[in-house]
């Protein structure tokens, strides 16, 4: 069903309302996407020193490229009509228009990338980088966060592209990072996402520092209700870690990065298998969801417990050296550890580094298998 | 870590599910969170102070040195 056009008033949405529905496909086993721990989510994070994801695919020829941009202007300039159909309030407009679900950035004529000064880069990942940029309308900073379409057809990301859009694009919360708008050309698409300035939760937590129960209450306090209202829009983030928490001026939380959220292809409760997240935050039913036939959206509550434990400990209770073989057998096999379990922990280490003072080095690198 | 944060994270990632926290609302009952008001939670914005203050004067600022 077409959207009905509607006269722009120039904060309508418009879309090609003869394209393609945009439609929400299920879980799908083939999609497997795990970030290793501290891998780069390209964020609104000031952390430039974000690792990649997946390794950027080496250069394809030419005819190869042409392909994927083709897909990829398929794809995305396809979005959204289904969307605008619900919201109602979408027209007709060439495929390199808006997609968003709402523009707040004023009349048509100043949409489009050109219309932002971009200053300088906040973040890079392996898909985009992330950009502060002033939007020459009324001088506002935004983040634009520029995702190659290339890259995504070629490691099938559309799904998780289309999702954060979709998704971002509903939520409204205090605590959620709010998009203004998604623009694309041929190359790239953009999220035009607030510009939140005050670094990483996990910056707090840099140096094995932890914070007290009573600091750490304050976020878990915001992440609480920025999870509740994601799963109250029947949505699941699948992502929760201290990097996806960005502190604003004030000291206030904003979850960001969506790329992983979804709605459970059965409703709120249903069950999900594909792999991805963070391996540190991985509950035991996303680790052996092949077993238990999936999982729902109480691994967000997991990832909760995990984020609740390092605010106050320092450390991941699961994956302290990020040796996600063991992952599996140290999350099935019980509990967090207990704080006097890791204190023993580090007293034992701090002893065998204290003894080994004065000794070669060779003798730290001790391999029993060489032994005499 | 007090018993207090210490019982929720517990109740968090029990790896028995049925001994889980598995809800927002089971957690916000929770007793480490016994002194919050959730209910106002959405204004929380407003009369909350946060505990610490990110170092930026202005959107230029590099945030990440601070």
């Amino acid at each position: 069903m077409n959207p009905k056009p509607e006269p722009d008033d120039g904060y309508n949405v418009s879309v090609d309302a003869h394209a393609l529905p945009w439609t929400f496909q299920g879980e799908s086993d083939a999609d497997t996407v795990i970030m290793s721990r501290r891998a780069g989510s390209i964020g609104l994070s000031g952390d430039k020193k974000g690792t990649a994801r997946r390794g950027v695919g080496g250069g394809g020829a030419k005819w190869s490229k042409a392909k994927y941009a083709v897909k990829g202007a398929h794809a995305f300039g396809q979005a959204g009509s289904s969307l605008a159909a619900r919201k109602n309030e979408a027209r007709a407009d060439g495929t390199n228009g808006w997609i968003a679900t709402h523009c707040v950035l004023g009349p048509r004529s100043h949409r489009g990338i050109e219309k932002f000064d971009l200053m300088r880069v906040i973040g890079r990942g392996v898909m985009g980088e992330v950009s502060l940029a002033r939007f020459r309308k009324d001088g506002k900073y935004m983040a634009i966060k520029a995702i190659s379409k290339g890259y995504v057809v070629k490691h099938d990301d559309e799904r998780h592209v289309q999702n954060e859009r979709l998704i971002l694009g509903q939520l409204r919360h205090p605590f959620v990072v709010g998009l203004f708008g998604t623009l694309q050309n041929k190359q790239k698409i953009y999220f035009v996402l607030e510009y939140v300035a005050g670094g990483e939760l996990f910056s707090k937590l840099r140096g094995n520092r932890c914070l007290s129960a009573a600091v750490a209450k304050f976020y878990l306090v915001e992440i609480l209700a920025a999870l509740a209202h994601v799963h109250a829009g029947g949505f699941v983030y699948r992502d929760l870690k201290p990097e996806n928490v960005l502190l604003d001026t004030e000291g206030h939380c904003r979850l960001v990065d969506f790329g992983f959220a979804c709605a459970p292809p059965d409703g709120p409760e249903g069950r999900m298998r594909t792999n991805c997240g963070t391996p540190a935050y991985l509950s035991p039913e996303q680790l052996s969801r092949k077993k238990t036939g999936g999982y729902t959206r109480i691994v967000d509550w997991w990832a909760f417990g995990c984020v609740a434990y390092e605010l106050m400990s320092g450390h991941t209770p699961f994956c302290p050296h990020h040796r996600t073989d063991d992952l599996l057998s140290i999350v099935l096999n019980g509990s967090a550890p207990s704080q006097a379990k890791i204190t023993r922990q580090i007293r034992i280490m701090r002893s065998i580094f204290e003894s080994s003072k004065g000794a070669s080095h060779s003798r730290l690198l001790w391999d029993p298998r060489r032994a005499p | 870590m007090g018993p207090t944060p210490r019982a929720l994270v517990r109740a968090l990632l029990k790896a028995d599910l049925p001994k889980r926290l598995t809800d927002a609302a089971s957690i916000q009952a929770a007793e480490f969170f016994q002194d919050v008001d959730f209910v106002r939670s959405s204004a929380i914005y407003i009369y909350v102070h946060p505990p610490s203050i990110s170092l930026c004067a202005s959107s230029f600022d590099d945030y990440a040195s601070t």
